[in-house]
């Protein structure tokens, strides 16, 4: 724990003296009761039992994401997600619709490493959902066709040009990542894809991804919220046992991967400003450094005390905005800075004065311990406030448990945060920012020199 | 990862794939575990109950305790919005709650940031189209010094010039992003064509924020923010007894004049039927929205309209988006629906398509709206299938503290009857068929249609002259290109 002590001592005020005592039964420290076992098949179950409110959370969290698709399949686990919302052979021809109809709030979403699908109902309806997710387990293929899934790739291609074609820098994420991890990496590619593969799937590809990755033995269930224990397991029992067990599918694995040395990409779009976003390669998800990486994001660029925003947005202001985020992943991490210059100024400028500021935390002005306790407490209390809902304790269940191999992790995972110190926030600093780095310029097409390329983006090395 | 192990040990006590198929003889439990489950027994749902208190400067306080966390949230919500923005200085009511932040008392907003990251709280300002907020939330163990800060905030804002400097310019500038994001263009469209030069069709200009200044926010903090303009929503693990004294102490004798009474909202109806058209060259996706003034909260068919409104477009299951999308694969998504605040709301549409399918998608689009009208009223079905959905989705509604403090204020701020909440439920069960069919006649008149479209001009400009409908071409102001 944060010494409590401490901290309101560096802020000189008393406060015991009119904070009521809290009467909730999480006051010690933030956990999420839970108890976790295995079918037979392999299907990891975690059940996390939560009498507030009559609604129950489930959440079929499957081990496979863009991570783990072929060359020339890029956007494919992806599109695969929507196809599971197109019926399975018991459910009828659309998911939505019985769940909708018992006020379900249902959704699905696919990242580099996994895909997951969920449905908050009423508890009364939670048999419903454990049928329904099992279903598109055990029995997706026979309700397949082909209409479907030209339907579908139609539908991922819109969401394509909706959330990465059409909005100003839409595609900005895209040209990092590819930059930022060498061809033929996992995540070289982002999870949307490349629209020419999205055209190109088809339904032989699609059957083929099922048999390899949607299996009891790839997945776990988590339901979370008011329910009776003894009576989901054999409703759990019930719906996933029959499903059988699979051949253990072979993940996506990397070797840990660097940038070779700094790299500049300048584009320039249909954009109103001028923007920019560093990237560094940095720890994966829950290995050491990727707390302290957060505290460093906190002091560098959270708020309008830190670092960053004081020298480059309030006092010299070439900085319209700036941001420093660790973007954590199962097989490595991207260290992302980024920001708007401000009218009549460079992101350049920017740029050149915000590694002036990092170089002088790294060195010469280390953070303080004001500054340590701060970011600290700022992680604390996002702990707490992942309890409120069924729907955020069943994902930071499902996340732990196949993340950090325990659904247990939540004590874990905020020790990391409190133990870190002021050397270790310095020195995961100076061990990922020292590195090369891919730095990437979207300017306006105003701003385009007349002799820069006309189509394809100016790419420079330097240094 | 501790998962291969677990597999590796359950592979050893028999693998489910070579299992034979079950006995004839016995029941088939893979096949009664086949059919669709109906629902357990319903259990029951009690909704949280709210105490309201005075302070004593006459401030009403509502407290929603609820000990599952030990966190709190409050909020002051006010009586102010875009209609309190003077003609000329459009936006200072959100740029004032915004600056609250920025130095309040003896504070700077680097000191004030820098205490609140030490507590782990988190103060939020900032106002919309017809309310304003002051809120703080935290945990419960820090609530008195975060009470301390929003209390200074509220109380002793300072309006720093040099800090409205930055925010100016960040406000300029987001003018301008705004006109290149295909959504903010189209919204903004079809307010300011459906509004005209009243608050709701205005927005702030480059001009309108060169014009601010400390002075008018200070100015207009002095007019309007009191407690007669005001309720103070608490929530959290914190009961009325534990809060109102801490509050009584600190904001109690806090009681500045507020003067002014609310204008008349001058709500102009736009003349419809006519498509406005705003080029995005280049543009991977047209964005389409159509939108015609209704109703308010309070009228007799409100409940009418919205089941209506949720069988033609509001959910994923509606009409629209299952033509659209799950049909037709023109979208990631179309959706309907009713806004409503103070006085007058609006009922419209919203989808992004690709770009050469947009007349095709606005053909589709107009007709689920007429048939609706016409050859295809909502069914009994359809109606059924959504007074389904709100009943069970109720108790959900109310998970959160923040949910709940989001309900009472919109209670109050819209002035709906006290018992609102518990009235819903009946409200929606109650609406038939012919009355949702009725209200969709009532409400919605085709030829009253504003319709928005964004989009690439070499493309898609000319199909839209097949549309039946006077088109005419805007810039990113509204004005009218001519010639276009």
């Amino acid at each position: 724990m944060i010494p409590l002590a401490l901290m309101m001592t560096s802020l000189g005020t008393a406060v015991g003296a009119d904070a009521p005592a809290s009467t909730a039964a999480a006051a010690q420290a933030p956990s999420i009761p839970n108890e976790e076992y295995t079918l037979d098949n392999g299907l990891q179950v975690i059940l996390a039992p939560d009498d507030s409110t009559p609604i129950v959370f489930v959440q079929v969290w499957y081990k496979v994401g863009s991570a783990d698709e072929k060359p020339g399949l890029t956007g494919f686990a992806h599109l695969f997600e929507h196809l599971m919302f197109q019926g399975s052979e018991h459910t009828g021809p659309e998911y939505f619709t019985p769940l909708q109809k018992i006020g379900g709030e249902v959704n699905g979403s696919t990242s580099f490493d996994r895909t997951e699908y969920h449905e908050q109902v009423p508890s009364q309806y939670l048999p419903l959902a454990l049928f329904m997710e099992s279903d598109r387990m055990g029995w997706f293929l026979p309700a397949l066709d082909q209409s479907k899934l030209d339907n579908q790739r139609q539908v991922v291609l819109n969401e394509r040009r909706q959330n990465y074609e059409n909005p100003p820098y839409g595609s900005a994420m895209l040209d990092l990542y590819a930059a930022a991890w060498p061809e033929g990496h996992p995540y070289h590619h982002m999870p949307i894809g490349s629209a020419a593969d999205i055209e190109h799937a088809d339904l032989a590809s699609v059957q083929g991804f099922f048999k390899t990755w949607y299996l009891p033995n790839n997945a776990s269930l988590v339901i979370s919220g008011s329910f009776d224990e003894k009576q989901a397991k054999a409703l759990v029992e019930k719906y996933f046992g029959a499903i059988p067990k699979g051949t253990d599918p072979q993940h996506a694995t990397a070797q840990a991967a660097a940038i070779p040395q700094n790299k500049v990409i300048r584009e320039y779009q249909d954009v109103p400003e001028r923007k920019f976003w560093a990237a560094w390669i940095s720890p994966k998800l829950y290995a050491p450094g990727d707390a302290d990486l957060d505290l460093l994001s906190m002091v560098l660029a959270g708020g309008k005390d830190s670092r960053l925003y004081q020298v480059l947005v309030k006092d010299k202001q070439i900085a319209k905005d700036i941001s420093a985020r660790q973007f954590s992943m199962g097989l490595g991490s991207l260290y992302i800075l980024s920001g708007t210059a401000a009218k009549g100024h460079t992101t350049d400028e920017v740029l050149e004065e915000a590694d002036q500021v990092i170089g002088h935390l790294l060195s010469d002005q280390p953070p303080t311990d004001e500054e340590i306790q701060a970011a600290k407490s700022s992680y604390e209390v996002g702990f707490y406030q992942g309890l409120t809902t069924v729907t955020g304790k069943g994902m930071q269940l499902s996340s732990y448990n196949a993340m950090a191999g325990t659904p247990d992790y939540m004590a874990k995972d905020l020790a990391r945060y409190q133990q870190a110190t002021t050397d270790d926030v310095v020195s995961w600093g100076q061990k990922v920012l020292r590195q090369p780095r891919v730095l990437l310029h979207i300017w306006p097409l105003a701003d385009k020199p007349a002799d820069a390329p006309a189509d394809a983006p100016q790419d420079e090395e330097n240094k | 990862m501790r998962l291969p192990t677990l597999i590796a040990l359950l592979a050893l006590t028999g693998c489910p794939k070579t299992t034979p198929p079950q006995a004839a003889a016995q029941p088939a439990p893979a096949e009664a575990a086949r059919t669709m489950p109906g629902p357990l027994a319903t259990p029951a749902f009690k909704m949280p109950t709210t105490e309201t208190r005075t302070l004593s400067n006459g401030l009403k306080v509502v407290v929603a305790t609820n000990h599952e966390v030990p966190l709190f949230d409050l909020r002051l919500v006010l009586d102010v919005g875009d209609w309190t923005d003077p003609k000329g200085k459009d936006g200072l009511t959100e740029v004032t709650f915004d600056m609250l932040n920025e130095g309040a008392g003896d504070l700077t907003a680097e000191q004030l940031s820098r205490k609140l990251k030490l507590l782990g709280s988190n103060l939020y300002t900032g106002a919309n189209v017809d309310s304003a907020y002051v809120g703080a939330s935290g945990l419960v163990k820090n609530m008195g010094p975060t009470l301390d800060l929003w209390t200074t905030v509220l109380t002793q804002p300072t309006f720093p010039a040099d800090e409205w400097t930055v925010l100016q310019k960040r406000d300029i500038a987001n003018v301008k992003v705004q006109k290149e994001e295909p959504n903010s263009i189209a919204r903004q469209t079809a307010y300011r064509i459906l509004y005209g030069d009243s608050y709701r069709g205005r927005y702030p200009t480059e001009a309108s924020y060169q014009a601010i200044s400390p002075k008018d926010m200070t100015m207009f903090y002095h007019r309007w923010v009191g407690p007669e303009n005001a309720v103070l929503f608490v929530g959290g693990d914190v009961t009325a007894d534990q809060i109102v004294p801490l509050l009584d102490k600190r904001i109690g004798s806090w009681d500045p004049d507020v003067t002014e009474a609310k204008p008349q909202a001058d709500l102009k109806m736009s003349e419809g039927g006519t498509l406005y058209f705003v080029d995005k060259p280049g543009a991977a996706q047209s964005v389409l929205r159509v939108m015609l003034p209704v109703g308010t909260r309070q009228d007799a068919d409100f409940f009418p309209l919205l089941m209506a409104n949720e069988a033609l477009g509001g959910e994923f299951t509606s009409r629209i988006n299952m033509n659209l999308r799950e049909d037709k694969g023109y979208t990631y998504g179309a959706r309907c629906f009713l806004g409503n605040w103070d006085g007058p709301g609006v009922w419209g549409c919203v989808t992004s398509v690709q770009t050469k399918v947009t007349v095709p998608a606005l053909e589709q689009l107009k007709k689920e709206i007429t048939d609706a009208l016409s050859t295809r009223p909502i069914e009994p079905r359809e109606l059924t299938y959504f007074q389904s959905m709100e009943v069970n989705a109720f108790p959900a509604n109310y998970e959160t503290t923040g949910q709940i403090l989001d309900e009472q204020a919109t209670i109050w701020r819209y002035g709906l009857p006290t018992d609102w909440a518990e009235q819903y439920l009946p409200h929606v069960q109650a609406v038939t068929v012919d009355e949702a069919n009725q209200a969709l006649k009532d409400r919605i008149d085709p030829s009253k249609l504003v319709w928005v479209v964004v989009g690439d001009k070499k493309t898609v400009y000319d199909g839209l002259k097949t549309l039946g409908l006077k088109v005419v071409q805007l810039d990113r102001d509204g004005n009218v290109v001519q010639g276009g």
